[in-house]
């Protein structure tokens, strides 16, 4: 849940990026690919169950990347949209339907992590 | 995190910093002797045009986030209207009998204002969603 939230944190860094080269000559958009971070974490999960460790190893993918415990993230080219006259291609619609989506996750994930700390706090506490 | 909302505000900045531009050319569009040139005829307000590049040293950021690189004077000619009787009018040479007018076209400037400021709403959501977002991070502590 950390690394979603730490995942949703990264790309919207990259989805603002974009929206604020919304009308910048020769600018490209760029993301962060949601599905190759989604793929790989349960990968890693599965790895994880698999050999029983106790510790969680993400590795990298193309565009993603693990250091010292914390994600590193390399954005790519979002290329589905069409280019302009000026050699920008960035799509509003698409960015805001993608960071609404991403605001979404980050917000579940949080709620996931919250809900495990109280859960730890209530098992400290030893009563609900 | 707090990288991602200067990102929002450089581009907030790069956009209006657009639209008073935008402002000045509609402003001027009248002028038609904002200066003189060498033979004595007068020169209309020429349109300015504003240049935007990624990177935002102004916020902190090196490759993210977006300014304006320069503010140029748009090359474009001046439209010329007959009008010999006008005192401004050209007086020698191939264009004389002719008033000079400014190159600003209010329609363009209209429609590039409405994108400029549908531009500055577009990173204004982006802002409230980075916002909500950190709002739920720090959540999680209280």
């Amino acid at each position: 849940m950390e690394k979603r939230a730490a995942f949703a944190e990264m790309r919207q860094r990259v989805l603002a990026d974009t929206v604020a080269n919304l009308e910048t000559p020769g600018y490209q958009m760029k993301d962060l690919p949601e599905g190759e971070f989604a793929s790989r974490l349960t990968e890693a999960l599965e790895r994880r169950e698999g050999i029983g460790a106790r510790t969680f190893r993400f590795g990298r993918t193309r565009h993603l990347q693990e250091v010292d415990g914390s994600l590193r993230g390399q954005p790519g080219r979002a290329g589905q949209s069409s280019l302009r006259h000026d050699g920008n291609d960035v799509s509003v619609e698409w960015l805001q339907k993608e960071m609404a989506s991403n605001a979404m996750m980050a917000e579940h994930a949080q709620h996931l992590l919250k809900f495990q700390f109280d859960q730890f706090e209530a098992a400290v506490r030893g009563r609900p | 995190m707090f990288d991602v909302m200067n990102i929002s505000a450089s581009a907030m900045r790069a956009q209006s910093i657009r639209i008073q531009v935008i402002a000045e050319n509609v402003a001027g569009s009248p002028v038609l002797a904002a200066r003189v040139d060498g033979q004595g005829n007068a020169v209309p307000y020429r349109r300015q045009q504003v240049f935007f590049v990624p990177g935002a040293p102004e916020f902190g950021l090196k490759s993210q986030g977006v300014r304006v690189a320069r503010i140029a004077e748009d090359p474009a000619p001046f439209p010329l209207e007959y009008n010999p009787d006008h005192p401004l009018a050209v007086r020698e040479g191939p264009e004389a009998g002719y008033v000079r007018r400014s190159n600003v076209n209010p329609l363009l400037e209209q429609v590039d204002f409405l994108v400029a400021s549908r531009a500055y709403e577009a990173n204004l959501t982006a802002f409230e969603v980075t916002k909500t977002m950190m709002r739920g991070a720090l959540r999680i502590l209280a």
